[in-house]
């Protein structure tokens, strides 16, 4: 290691001081994103761990499994950092960058989700025996993780769009305009996605 | 089943919206990322930039205006054997470019075999085949030397043919440009019919009317010839009448009398051949067919250098980026503050670079390109932080151990321009796939050696965060780098031109030695403006 000692210049010599701003330590949303879209480094690595957690449990729900979780983050803060400059602040931060989130990994995985529901035709039908007793959950509840695993295990089809209308809030508009599928199709992928989400439940916790 | 749907959202939302996944930091990883991404992002910038700036350079420089300066300033013109000569010196010599594309390909075969004599004599002479004397003995010592079968000479010629037929011209002048074009066109295929076949037929639409002084005249010469060269052969060139002549001739009698010097010519020099004042004027047919081989080589502008070697000076201004890294083994050395404040404080910055640039012409637009360059890296270094914690550190491994809270913060703050000098020593090999007399595009890759000079400015230390000097530090005296180019140069003439050439010049170390625990990599990338003086 070099322990050549360095030639220390005093701090009284350097002239008028300036107000410091403490990105590490408290600084409000405005600051962080003025400080963001002047690049600073600091800023954006606040940024990131600020709401990293959040986002790799948002892309967690679309990636197949934590790596790509991982990659679809990644590729949306760099979206986020590259075109802070349009952020308005007309939502708060943490919706534009999930929505951000969102629709990488949906541009990600759409190809995929598209080719899965032409194949994916046919009809769920449950007989009254088959459907899941939400009585009996409170009971004897179910975990989330369980319940994400069962998740994982529909087509991926039914899985994105229980998962953008549920759990992200799209309209079956959005989420047509969004997978490249029609209003009618997510209606009905929804609806048979709960069903034998309903159906996987029942058979294997209850 | 509507309420069974409604209970399963609020299940799915209840169980799931909480759930995590098990994060863990990653950002010196997303950091890399972002790094590329912003690097690409520069780039592309950098690459729309440029070729807009070439565009517009190009639109700019390939004007008439700046042309017409450049041949002001001394723009010189090739002749036919590639010479380059003044333009004022040779004005009927044409531009090699503006030549190529007057005559093509067929036509030019067409002219050339005007110089080959035919086995017989045609009634389809026409007045290509009159090209004044001024010609004729030229012709004449061109076959006889034997030296009929070069491109440039059927070039050469046809341009000559065509200066030196004022008939064809007085004819164009009665008809309309559509008809004289035609019938120019149909004077070479005849001249070629000529050559090559011993029944020429006349191409001409219109019939032929002779007049009997020019059959006659031009016969006497023709015959002249047949005595002095191969019986029942007839030298092409030679003068006779034609339709547009005659045409032109009727129109108006006095002006295309008065635009016969070429005939008048003819006619002296028949009499000199009479007088046996030209004794040499033999023609003999070519021992092998004509073959006229088509240019193929890449265009090479009249502005380019006699001497393949060239020295130059040359100076242009880049931008400077650098990269910061971090070996994660080596964190316990940093103070945990300061790579945020360097990554946050510095920018880069503009510097100017000269030197000497030796080039060496390889291939007839490829260089090998070499010389000393004083280059200087510059960063901007704006420190706006407060240190709020010092390090303790292990004497002995220079390892931080932990961290104290300062009792009163301090503030540092402070504006520098960071310059890092180098004395570069590039070698490159340049290509110019494209080019017009005074624009060529240019690409070149190349690598350099690199010694440190010394560097001015501050910084913060990396364990106590205090402000040193930057020429305090230990810097690798020899460092390489990798540069690629591509841009457009405009040549105002041989020995000056100016160009835009985005660069990319990449580091292949780390400007500090290897005892620091970080490495600076700097990179410059940007439209440099180039100002180059050939010094030979």
């Amino acid at each position: 290691m070099n322990t050549k000692p360095e030639h220390i210049i005093r701090l009284e010599d350097l002239g008028p001081r300036v107000q410091p701003k403490e990105f590490l330590l408290n600084n409000s949303e405005q600051e962080l994103i003025a400080a963001c879209q002047a690049g600073k480094r600091v800023a954006q690595k606040r940024i990131y761990e600020l709401f990293a957690p959040k986002m790799v449990n948002v892309c967690r729900r679309y990636a197949k499994d934590l790596e790509q979780a991982r990659d679809f983050m990644h590729d949306g803060f760099i979206k986020v950092f590259l075109n802070i400059t349009k952020f308005r602040g007309e939502a708060s931060l943490e919706t534009w960058v999930t929505r951000i989130m969102i629709n990488n990994s949906i541009t990600a995985i759409k190809k995929e989700v598209r080719r899965g529901i032409k194949v994916n035709l046919d009809d769920v039908k449950l007989k009254e025996s088959e459907s899941f007793d939400f009585e009996l959950e409170r009971k004897q509840p179910i975990t989330a993780a369980q319940v994400f695993d069962t998740m994982e295990e529909l087509p991926l089809g039914y899985r994105t769009v229980l998962t953008l209308y549920i759990l992200d809030g799209f309209t079956h508009k959005e989420i047509g305009e969004q997978v490249g599928i029609s209003e009618g199709t997510s209606k009905s992928q929804l609806a048979k996605g709960k069903r034998l989400l309903a159906k996987m439940l029942k058979e294997r916790y209850q | 089943m509507k309420k069974e749907q409604r209970n399963m959202d609020s299940f799915l939302k209840e169980k799931l919206d909480g759930l995590e996944h098990g994060y863990r930091n990653d950002w010196s990883v997303f950091e890399e990322k972002l790094e590329r991404a912003l690097f690409f992002r520069r780039l592309r910038v950098g690459a729309v930039v440029s070729v807009f700036l070439i565009f517009l350079s190009i639109g700019i420089f390939g004007t008439s205006a700046f042309i017409g300066l450049g041949e002001k300033a001394g723009a010189l013109i090739t002749n036919s054997k590639g010479k380059v000569m003044p333009a004022a010196v040779a004005p009927q010599i044409k531009d090699a470019n503006t030549r190529k594309d007057e005559i093509d390909g067929s036509e030019r075969m067409e002219q050339q075999s005007a110089v080959a004599p035919g086995p017989s004599r045609s009634e389809g002479l026409t007045s290509e085949s009159r090209a004044g004397p001024e010609v004729l003995p030229k012709v004449a010592e061109e076959v006889k030397a034997g030296k009929n079968d070069g491109k440039e000479k059927a070039a050469n010629l046809a341009v000559l043919t065509e200066k030196s037929n004022p008939l064809a011209q007085a004819g164009a002048k009665e008809n309309t440009q559509k008809v004289a074009g035609k019938s120019s066109l149909s004077n070479r295929k005849s001249v070629a019919q000529n050559s090559g076949s011993a029944e020429g037929k006349n191409t001409l639409k219109t019939p032929l009317k002779k007049t009997n002084i020019d059959k006659q005249k031009s016969m006497a010469l023709a015959e002249t010839s047949f005595e002095r060269g191969e019986k029942g052969q007839q030298p092409a060139g030679l003068p006779e009448a034609t339709a547009e002549d005659e045409d032109a001739a009727d129109g108006q009698p006095e002006e295309a009398k008065l635009k016969r010097p070429a005939l008048v010519q003819a006619l002296s020099l028949e009499e000199s051949m009479k007088k046996g004042a030209v004794q040499e004027l033999v023609v003999r047919p070519p021992l092998m067919p004509v073959k006229i081989e088509m240019p193929t080589g890449p265009y090479v502008s009249p502005l380019q250098e006699d001497n393949p070697w060239s020295v130059s000076l040359n100076v242009y201004p880049n931008f400077t980026f650098r990269k910061f890294k971090v070996d994660n083994a080596k964190l316990t050395y940093i103070h945990r503050d300061f790579i945020d404040a360097t990554k946050a404080a510095e920018r880069g910055g503009f510097s100017l670079n000269m030197g000497l640039r030796v080039s060496r012409r390889v291939g007839p637009i490829t260089y090998i390109n070499s010389g000393i360059e004083y280059i200087n890296y510059k960063t901007h270094a704006e420190f706006d932080f407060t240190n709020f914690r010092d390090a303790q550190i292990d004497e002995s491994t220079g390892r931080i151990q932990h961290y104290t809270i300062k009792e009163s913060p301090e503030h540092i703050s402070f504006n520098d321009a960071n310059v890092y000098h180098y004395l570069n020593i590039p070698v490159s090999i340049s290509h110019q796939p494209w080019a017009t007399d005074h624009i060529r595009l240019n690409m070149e890759a190349g690598a350099s050696f690199m010694y440190f000079l010394t560097a001015r400015g501050r910084t913060i230390n990396y364990q106590t965060l205090e402000v040193i000097d930057i020429s305090e530090r230990d810097y690798r005296n020899k460092i390489g780098s990798f540069s690629l180019k591509v841009g457009a140069t405009y040549h105002l003439s041989p020995k000056f031109n100016f160009g835009l050439e985005p660069t990319l010049m990449y580091f292949t170390n780390t400007i500090y030695t290897e005892e620091y625990p970080f490495e600076v990599i700097p990179y410059s990338m940007g439209v440099n403006l180039k100002v180059q003086m050939k010094l030979n």
